[in-house]
């Protein structure tokens, strides 16, 4: 708790504190923001790449392996199938040698010596052995036939030469009769058995091979068969012989598929590519599917081209019309480039196929590994991110707790002279106004200034201390003198005294209100005679000491003139208006209504030396303001002259006279009271007594000017004519 | 208040704009100080004068003295019905040439 107070001081020092604090914050905040803000770019950037590389890799690179690919394919097709026709070639020239031999027997049997032939001999299996083959009995063979077959047997070299030569890709070699006999040359004698023992019936032309060759009248290549001994498939060449347009035999040259299919295989591209040879009438001859469009067919005559899709067909019968050719197709819904070669040998094409995704692989093995690499790459930088951050916050709070540290001290430092002088303004507030400049405030820089700027202020508040003391002294002094004129004017007016009043016929209330200390109104009333009442009320021009300088003057003149004209008050008027001229300096003049009433009778004679007309109320009517003989204003021409008005008042008549401080007098917005007000105030309660009237119209003009600063004085002389006779009847 | 003073040979007319009282009308006082010397008559032009308190009539009063002192005259023309009333009262309007708006 103590660390704290010490740390976060109050006052200005507390304030950098904070400041600094929050600053030291905010910076951090936006730091972590914008490394943040950098680190996702960055990873943006390094993914937009990868895009791009990716793209790349597959515009370029796996376009490249594509065509690559394809040109292997279609050189290593054009020589797959070179080597299976050459095969084929041997196979079908050696076949057409044989059946040269065969036909030249039949055409001269006299030139070949009878050699017995024998059935098949379990003991020969193994060894290339010549046989005999037929359906049914020997006995029942036609002898010539067997003559023949007794000649053939001298081409047993050649037939063996056929079998033998070919390096296991011939199976065996048959030489058959349209009557269906067989001669027979091949390794398999121990296989012609059936399960009794006896050689199996074998008629060859009812065989698809001898068919082929009799209904096609020239070499004829089977597709993939069932061998009829043995349990495996075999493609058979086949060769009819004639003599003289008779067909005397057909040789054939038999191949186990299996070995075709291992020599295709040989020639495969990558661990899914396989081969497909197909005759020239579109049957499928070897195909190493086992599944799907390519496998083989139970019927081996079929057409393929009429159940695989389009684009494989199409490129079967582009083969087939002895084109070379690459392209993409689908089998069995994948691609796979596919080249195609024409075996010339039967017309018919090989077909290479090479997986195209296994071709492309090592492409998208580089584009994983550098997807790979990018995501650790993008990790990488989202690790040393988050390490980083707890370093950078870490860093952050060691940065802000050394700020405070430091910043306490620093403020605390660079406060104190403030402090001090805080203390020593308010000494000086209090005390003597002395500043004394010390060392702690010469800090070089606004505070120095500003302890300077003390030390001035003070001197100077000295100085109008001093000043002001001796001002108000003198004020108070004035003041005092004031107060004393403003008694002495007071007194100077008579005072109000009812009782006397009401025994003499009149009720009477004058009062002034000044503006000022002393004003420049007046009113007078006093005696002239037991009868004669003067009533006198006046303004004179301008305000203060001059105004009520010369107010005193006018009374006292007009009061001297009027005793001394013994009541007629128009001479009296007209030779104070002259004397005043006289004395009047600076234009300075005075407003008079002054008459004289005559109780018994209620006659008043007065004069009007520019003042405001008399309000009167006559009987029951309301107060009216009533005009009169105006004369000039006192003491601004020596020539002006006054003329008397003369009128009679009732009894219960009231006459309310005023200076303009009532109709002038002004609210905040400048309105002026007025005569309207004056007289709705004083009709008000009309009958009352002249002193509540007074007092219901300065009611009135307060509510009026709410509060606003009068410049005027406000004076009223109120009197109701009441009777003589009356007052003394009652008294009476 | 605004003064505007036109002299034409020993004729000065004086256009008042605003309200004379107790706070304006000195400065109508100084305005005025030394320009009656060569003049024989003023002419108060108080179209624009709503209404004047008794310091405004001692300036008038005071020009009319001066002039008054040495044979001049004084007028007052575009009078209005307050400021009329007011001189009326003060009983300006039997010596002094007053022209009524």
């Amino acid at each position: 708790m103590k660390l704290i107070n010490k740390l976060f001081p109050k006052g200005l020092a507390g304030k950098l504190i904070r400041f600094v604090i929050i600053f030291v914050l905010c910076m951090g905040i936006v730091f972590v923001a914008m490394t943040r803000i950098l680190i996702a770019n960055l990873q943006k950037d390094i993914q937009n790449e990868e895009v791009e590389r990716e793209k790349s890799v597959d515009e370029q690179y796996i376009k490249s392996i594509e065509d690559q690919s394809k040109q292997s394919l279609m050189l290593l097709s054009t020589w797959a199938a070179d080597r299976t026709d050459d095969e084929f070639w041997t196979l079908d020239h050696d076949i057409r040698v044989l059946a040269a031999q065969v036909q030249d027997v039949f055409i001269h049997p006299e030139r070949y010596e009878r050699n017995p032939v024998y059935e098949p001999e379990k003991e020969n299996g193994g060894l290339p052995s010549l046989q005999l083959l037929y359906a049914g009995e020997r006995d029942s063979i036609d002898p010539h036939t067997l003559e023949m077959m007794e000649r053939l047997s001298n081409l047993a070299p050649i037939m063996r030469e056929t079998l033998c030569g070919n390096e296991g890709f011939t199976l065996d070699v048959y030489i058959c009769t349209p009557d269906g006999v067989t001669l027979a040359m091949d390794e398999y004698s121990d296989r012609k058995f059936d399960d009794s023992g006896k050689v199996k019936a074998y008629d060859p032309t009812i065989r698809p091979a001898y068919k082929g060759a009799v209904s096609l009248g020239d070499m004829y290549i089977t597709s993939a068969v069932h061998s009829y001994f043995y349990d495996f498939n075999e493609v058979v060449f086949a060769c009819p012989v004639y003599v003289d347009d008779e067909l005397v035999a057909v040789v054939e040259a038999s191949s186990q598929l299996g070995k075709i299919e291992k020599m295709l295989a040989e020639r495969n591209v990558g661990e899914y590519g396989f081969s497909v040879l197909i005759g020239r009438d579109g049957q499928l001859i070897c195909s190493q599917r086992t599944e799907g469009e390519l496998k083989l067919r139970d019927d081996p005559e079929e057409d393929i081209r009429n159940s695989v899709n389009p684009g494989l067909k199409q490129m079967i019968e582009s083969g087939l019309n002895g084109e070379n050719n690459v392209d993409i197709v689908e089998v069995d819904g994948e691609k796979y480039f596919a080249a195609h070669s024409p075996i010339e040998t039967f017309g018919g094409t090989q077909l290479s196929f090479a997986y195209v995704a296994e071709m492309t692989a090592p492409a998208n093995t580089i584009r994983m590994i550098m997807k790979t690499s990018t995501v650790f790459v993008l990790l990488g930088i989202e690790n040393e991110l988050n390490n980083h951050s707890l370093r950078l916050i870490l860093a952050l709070l060691i940065f802000m707790i050394a700020a405070i540290f430091l910043m306490s001290s620093i403020a605390k430092k660079r406060v104190r002279p403030i402090q001090q002088m805080t203390g020593a303004v308010k000494e000086l507030v209090s005390e003597d106004m002395d500043f004394e400049m010390k060392d702690v405030y010469r800090t070089g820089d606004e505070i120095e200034e500003l302890a300077e700027a003390f030390g001035v202020m003070s001197g100077r508040l000295k100085e109008y201390v001093a000043e002001i003391v001796a001002n108000t002294a003198e004020k108070e002094k004035m003041k005092a003198e004031m107060d004393a004129a403003s008694q002495i004017q007071f007194k100077m007016l008579p005072s109000v005294d009812p009782d006397a009043q009401a025994s003499n016929g009149y009720e009477l209330m004058a009062a002034m209100a000044t503006a000022r200390a002393v004003g420049g109104d007046l009113y007078d009333f006093y005696f002239l005679d037991e009868d004669k009442l003067v009533l006198l009320i006046g303004d004179v021009s301008g305000k203060g000491i001059t105004a009520a300088l010369f107010m005193a003057l006018s009374k006292q003149m007009i009061k001297s003139q009027i005793l001394l004209h013994r009541g007629d008050i128009v001479e009296a008027m007209n030779e104070a208006n002259r004397r005043l001229c006289e004395e009047s300096a600076d234009a300075m003049f005075v407003t008079v209504w002054i008459g004289v009433l005559t109780l018994s009778t209620g006659q008043l004679e007065f004069v009007n030396a520019g003042h405001m007309y008399a309000a009167v109320k006559r009987g029951d009517a309301d107060f009216v303001l009533e005009e009169d003989n105006h004369g000039l204003l006192m003491g601004a021409l020596d020539f002006a002259t006054y003329s008397l008005n003369t009128t009679t008042l009732q009894k219960g008549d009231i006459l309310y006279l005023y200076t303009d401080g009532v109709t002038e007098a002004h609210n905040r917005s400048d309105e002026l009271f007025g005569d309207d007000r004056l007289l709705a105030a004083l009709n008000e309660n009309k009958d009352a007594s002249p002193k509540e009237l007074d007092r219901i119209v300065r009611e009135r003009i307060e509510e009026f000017c709410d509060g606003a600063e009068q410049y005027d004085d406000i004076t009223t002389l109120c009197i109701r004519y009441t009777g003589k006779e009356q007052i003394s009847a009652v008294e009476t | 208040m605004n003064v505007e003073k036109k002299k034409d040979g020993d004729v000065l007319t004086v256009l008042i704009e605003g309200t004379l009282d107790i706070n304006t009308a000195p400065e109508l006082k100084s305005q005025l100080k030394g320009k009656l010397d060569d003049v024989n008559k003023v002419i108060f032009d108080l179209q624009k004068t709503s209404y004047t308190s008794s310091a405004g009539l001692r300036v008038l009063l005071e020009t009319f003295q001066v002039l008054h002192a040495k044979g001049g005259t004084m007028s007052m023309i575009n009078v209005n019905e307050v400021f009329y009333d007011i001189l009326k009262l003060s009983g300006f309007t039997d010596f002094l040439d007053i022209q009524r708006a």
